[in-house]
């Protein structure tokens, strides 16, 4: 069990029950996490990023949400099989979680010592005063300003950049082995980002819990993480160092993300270019796929993209792989 | 070149209304003063980013200038006519030239009509085109944003976010406007989707010369559209210039650690951080003198007693900072707050 990862997460499938048919939310998705590693999952919107994230808590409404196939292994131990009172020991304990909306996160009727002492007590066998206690050092942790007073405000006091240092703070309580963060700077304005992802790197660095990272800005991605994964309509398109993703991406798919962006800077590099688009927009999942599921907005697709879906292959470095049939043509004119 | 809107001295408070008690005390209510003292101008067909980070006042600018809200104190001129104080009647003809889109495109369209009445409303209020020629016209404009002209008989609901925001556009160009406010157009979409709208903004505007007053808070989209740039802080204009001078050489603290702090996607870039500490201060009571002092990394006494004057420091490049003539090369550094290496 020494060599398996700390997080092994292999073929999992998730699906929606709604009145429209079975949308098959995640289809097939694997990926591992080291200890203290910070892996993100890239995606627009509806791809299935955040469900992803959901399923390894368990916390898939279930209907209509099922999680129908896969494994995921945490410390070598199966999580799907699990009674609901052994997953709670594991929730908000080994793994926990934040989100995009700090201020909507938090419950607006108790003060943050209450919210705090209650996650800490949750979990760990504290009497009221050292809980208390506790609240204080994590809220230290978390570097807020006046850090007794935030005790006894309620959310709607602070900031959305403090709310998020609270949802920190309360995430880090027991000291997770994960730290699933779900969008956790989108919310915030970019000075504030800046504060927060500082302060995530900080607290990894101290007590090298590993981050699962789900977010739509690749930036963000690259100030965070040691590997990516792309995802595309449900299904993993690409897996790789960061470096390696940006540098060489092997999906078209990738490529396009990185041409749509317009970068800080590339202005003053000389005249304006048009942003690459990609054409169309996200497709429903309730249509089913035959082929790649990019391939009706994809500029190099080919008869057999749209019949046969591709599998995910190594592409030179041994971390990188891609599912796409024409991976070595992809960003030959980069 | 003319200027197509000149603004000056703008400014918008809102009061707030206090307790009970306190209006039975007698106490004055606070007030916020979301704009307080803004002026700039927009040449026709050129592009003007508001940037800003939330609070800071832009859409309440952009608001103020649309006559969404009647603004508190100064003047807007639209194509040499003042509208800050028109009245409705007078205000209507000119409106015609003066056109938004809004942020949310999910909201700004009504779900019980058609899109093709909604883009079509606009026109026939003004009396332009009705019957058979109003069809025409707004097939016309569906085509003109990318659409299919026999779209126009949906409803909002069967479009995805980018097309309702094509949608949103074509609303707008439909009375002939020489001027749009783009309040946030692109930030409820994603990558893929935005670069579309930010390229059929950029056509658009060559094709019928149009100006955008674009407000958003990306920096990066900002760049790649706007001509020029003014940064806004707690209701206050802090730098204006053109593009590359702001991006390439910015004399602000405020605006360096904004464009410091956007994360990179460039793996090979290792730029320093100034990481800001602290909030945004509550403009119902904003500090003494330069109201970013409080988070500045090189504030001084001064700072906090005198406020400074957005003033000149080269053509077409001003800033409002009492240390701006030390150029860019003057980085604000003092321990504990001072850049940070980041670039891992």
């Amino acid at each position: 069990m020494s060599d398996e990862p700390l997080l092994f997460v292999d073929g999992l499938g998730v699906t929606f029950r709604t009145d429209h048919g079975i949308v098959p939310a995640l289809h097939d998705f694997s990926y591992t996490l080291d200890a203290g590693e910070t892996l993100a999952i890239v995606g627009e919107s509806g791809s299935g990023k955040s469900v992803g994230a959901l399923a390894l808590m368990r916390l898939i409404d279930d209907p209509p949400g099922r999680i129908s196939d896969g494994t995921i292994r945490f410390h070598g131990r199966e999580l799907l099989t699990l009674s609901e009172s052994e997953m709670q020991k594991i929730r908000g304990n080994e793994i926990a979680m934040i989100f995009q909306e700090p201020m909507t996160s938090l419950n607006p009727v108790f003060t943050i010592a209450e919210q705090i002492v209650e996650a800490a007590q949750l979990h760990q066998d504290l009497n009221r005063q050292e809980a208390q206690a506790h609240a204080l050092e994590m809220l230290q942790l978390v570097q807020i300003t006046e850090p007794e007073r935030r005790l006894n405000q309620y959310p709607h006091e602070l900031s959305g950049g403090m709310c998020q240092r609270v949802m920190i703070a309360m995430a880090m309580a027991c000291a997770p082995s994960i730290l699933i963060a779900d969008e956790p700077t989108t919310a915030l304005d970019v000075t504030i980002q800046a504060q927060i992802l500082d302060l995530m790197r900080d607290l990894k660095g101290r007590l090298g819990t590993a981050i699962l990272l789900i977010t739509h800005d690749l930036g963000v991605v690259v100030e965070m993480a040691d590997r990516v994964l792309v995802i595309y309509a449900g299904r993993k398109v690409e897996e790789a160092p960061v470096r390696e993703l940006l540098r060489s991406p092997r999906h078209p798919y990738t490529l396009g993300l990185l041409g749509a962006m317009p970068r800080l800077g590339d202005a003053g590099k000389g005249q304006r270019q048009r942003l690459k688009e990609i054409p169309g927009s996200v497709p429903s999942l309730l249509e089913p796929v035959s082929g790649c599921p990019f391939a009706p907005r994809c500029s190099m697709a080919m008869e057999r993209c749209h019949a046969e879906p591709p599998p995910l292959e190594p592409q030179g470095d041994a971390q990188h792989i891609a599912a796409c049939w024409r991976s070595d043509e992809v960003g030959v004119d980069r | 070149m003319t200027a197509i809107l000149t603004v000056e001295d703008l400014a918008k408070h809102f009061s707030i209304d206090g307790k009970v008690m306190d209006r039975v005390l007698g106490k004055k209510p606070d007030v916020v003063r979301a704009v307080d003292g803004v002026s700039f101008s927009i040449e026709k067909g050129e592009t003007l980013g508001l940037v800003g980070e939330s609070g800071c006042g832009k859409s309440t600018v952009g608001r103020s200038i649309l006559r969404l809200l009647d603004p508190t104190r100064g003047k807007v001129e639209l194509d040499g006519r003042d509208i800050s104080r028109a009245s409705r009647r007078a205000l209507r003809p000119l409106r015609r030239h003066l056109q938004v889109v809004f942020q949310d495109p999910f909201a700004s369209l009504n779900p019980r009509r058609t899109v093709g009445q909604s883009v079509a409303e606009p026109i026939t209020n003004y009396g332009l085109a009705k019957g058979a020629a109003l069809r025409a016209q707004v097939q016309d404009l569906f085509e003109r944003v990318g659409l299919r002209a026999d779209q126009i008989d949906r409803y909002p609901h069967e479009f995805s976010g980018g097309q309702r925001q094509r949608i949103g556009i074509a609303r707008a160009l439909g009375t002939g406007p020489k001027l749009l406010v783009l309040d946030e157009p692109v930030s409820a979409l994603d990558v893929s989707v935005q670069a579309q709208v930010i390229n059929l903004l950029v056509d658009l505007q060559q094709q019928f010369g149009l100006a955008y007053l674009f407000i958003a808070h990306d920096l990066a989209v900002v760049e790649h559209i706007s001509a020029r740039v003014a940064v806004m802080y707690l209701g206050k204009i802090v730098e204006i210039a053109d593009k590359k001078r702001l991006f390439d050489s910015p004399r602000h603290p405020y605006t360096k650690a904004l464009l410091s702090a956007v994360p990179s996607a460039d793996p090979d870039s290792a730029s320093k951080r100034i990481v800001l500490q602290g909030d945004i201060p509550s403009p119902t009571n904003p500090p003494s003198g330069c109201r970013f002092r409080s988070r500045c990394p090189i504030a001084q006494p001064i700072c906090a007693t005198e406020e400074p004057r957005l003033e000149s420091q080269a053509p077409g490049h001003k800033t409002a900072c009492h240390f701006a003539q030390l150029g860019p090369l003057a980085a604000p550094s003092r321990s504990g707050v001072g850049p940070d290496q980041i670039g891992r």
